[in-house]
């Protein structure tokens, strides 16, 4: 159902010119602004950070299956009224489905390429300045433009913009956005065969 | 294309701004609520015997731990009811919580400082977060280990306090197994309930943290973050001490160990130095501090014992830096 709507939203024909696809390997790196309501205080926000590797796989000309290893960081909030949401930090490992579309043309041979990831993730955190650990998944949304540059070769870069909603029993909600920067490297272009 | 780069822009821009507010609002306290304290101390638990009774009922610091505090606690701003030894029962703290719950608000801080012995009815380290073992503080009129005449248990402190309205209460006890009051039911504690027992692995801490997530229900045991945070000076199956002790070892403190390094939090615990000492802050500087001038340089290994805390996504302002 997801990937009828999916694709309905990002048509084959749009990506079959472009060049850019196939096994990738890449590295990421984000902020942005955590959002924290518990049941007894009120919303706060706090600043949020992340960075990893992953290792994406094509499934068709148009799909991908991601797998990503990474660590982030919350911030604390502010402490308005006396109180604050702690920080916390930790490892998450994260499966996503990628849909790529919206081949937006190429420009003097820069290629631009829209795309979607949809993903979970599981994160094992601890609280600043404690050995607290705790675990919660998660649900990542991320569109994303990405961007090839001739001279880069089969390095590509894309900027998107992260929407996740944690599932912390103890918060009423927990979601953050913000931007992420994201390098691929493709061992082989798929007009190359793969 | 050119719109596309003006969404982006956009987006970084308030995304920037977002960023700026919670870094801007780090350092604002709304102090428009008022703060209580009942601090309680029992160093004399049986008259008959000296203060200083060696390996007696009595303990020597507890009363002088919880004037330090009631001096440092007023300094803050706190309004503070104080009891020690003949006057710190259980009856005169269910009526001084009368007294605080008249007062304070939703919004009002109250916080409950205990200094005394401490205990536990079991063998072991509590298997899961529920409340398989009960701790307790000797209150005066009870006399460790077996008279518990006068003693409040984890559950009973958390429906003691359940009168007072405030929505932030932390509960400080220098007390020893004071850990097991601590009823964290979706963190795996990666310090453990005894140093000279060890750690568990991370791989079973992290099994801990997800079978806690999948079994999570809201129920309450021991004293759960939502109801306080417990800042705990020891583990719950550790000793807490005083130093120097009855026989005249250990370093000139003067104090127990936690609430001596407690004390000075409030001049040197502020760890991100936005002028204001958090629970987890106090918890970190007195964790610190036992770690390097106890455990290691006194303590270690059979004496040797560590803080703990209460989990949970809130932290709490306990004091202002000075």
């Amino acid at each position: 159902m997801l990937l009828a709507a999916l694709s309905a939203l990002f048509p084959v024909a749009a990506v079959a010119a472009s060049p850019i696809g196939g096994l990738a390997l890449g590295g990421f790196a984000g902020g942005g602004v955590a959002f924290a309501e518990s049941p007894y205080f009120p919303m706060k926000v706090q600043p949020w950070w992340t960075g990893g590797l992953a290792l994406e796989f094509p499934l068709g000309s148009q799909f991908g299956l991601g797998l990503s290893l990474g660590f982030h960081q919350a911030g604390a909030s502010g402490m308005g009224a006396g109180f604050l949401y702690r920080g916390y930090y930790g490892l998450e490992a994260g499966a996503y489905l990628q849909v790529r579309g919206l081949h937006m043309g190429a420009v003097g041979g820069t290629e631009l390429l829209g795309g979607m990831a949809v993903g979970a993730t599981a994160s094992f955190d601890v609280y600043s300045r404690t050995e607290l650990l705790f675990y919660y998944p998660s649900f990542l949304m991320e569109p994303y433009l990405e961007v090839h540059f001739p001279r880069l070769g089969r390095h590509t870069f894309s900027l998107g913009l992260p929407n996740r909603v944690q599932f912390r029993k103890d918060l009423d909600m927990s979601a953050s956005l913000g931007l992420n920067l994201r390098w691929r490297w493709y061992p082989k272009w798929k007009r190359e065969g793969a | 294309m050119r719109d596309g780069v003006r969404g982006a822009a956009l987006v970084a821009a308030v995304l920037a701004a977002g960023l700026l507010l919670a870094g801007l609002s780090a350092c604002k306290l709304d102090a428009s609520y008022d703060k209580y304290a009942i601090v309680y101390g029992v160093s004399v638990y049986d008259p008959s015997s000296p203060e200083n009774d060696g390996p007696g009922p009595n303990l020597i610091y507890p009363n002088d731990d919880a004037d330090a505090m009631e001096a440092m606690l007023g300094l803050q701003g706190y309004a503070v009811l104080t009891r020690t030894d003949e006057e710190a029962t259980l009856a005169n703290l269910r009526d001084d919580i009368d007294t605080v719950a008249v007062a304070a608000g939703e919004d009002d801080l109250f916080v409950f400082y205990f200094s005394g012995h401490g205990g536990y009815d079991g063998t072991g380290p509590e298997p899961s977060a529920a409340d398989y073992l009960t701790e307790w503080i000797y209150l005066h009129g009870s006399v460790a280990p077996t008279n518990l005449s006068a003693t409040l248990s984890d559950d009973q402190l958390v429906a003691a306090f359940a009168p007072i309205a405030s929505r932030r209460k932390v509960i400080i006890l220098d007390a020893c197994n004071s850990g097991g009051f601590i009823g964290n039911e979706l963190e795996a504690d990666g310090e453990p309930s005894s140093l000279v027992e060890g750690n568990e692995s991370i791989v079973d801490l992290a099994a801990k943290a997800i079978r806690q997530y999948a079994n999570f229900d809201g129920s309450t045991a021991d004293v759960p973050p939502w109801e306080a945070l417990v800042l705990s000076a020891s583990g719950e199956r550790e000793f807490s001490y005083e130093s120097p002790d009855s026989f005249g070892a250990g370093p000139q403190l003067n104090h127990g160990v936690f609430t001596y390094y407690l004390l000075k939090s409030v001049r040197e615990g502020d760890a991100n130095r936005d002028g204001w000492v958090t629970v987890t802050e106090a918890f970190a500087y007195t964790q610190k501090m036992i770690y390097r001038y106890w455990n290691y340089g006194y303590g270690f290994p059979s004496a040797a014992f560590s803080p703990h805390v209460s989990g949970g996504p809130v932290d709490y302002v306990l004091f202002e830096a000075r």
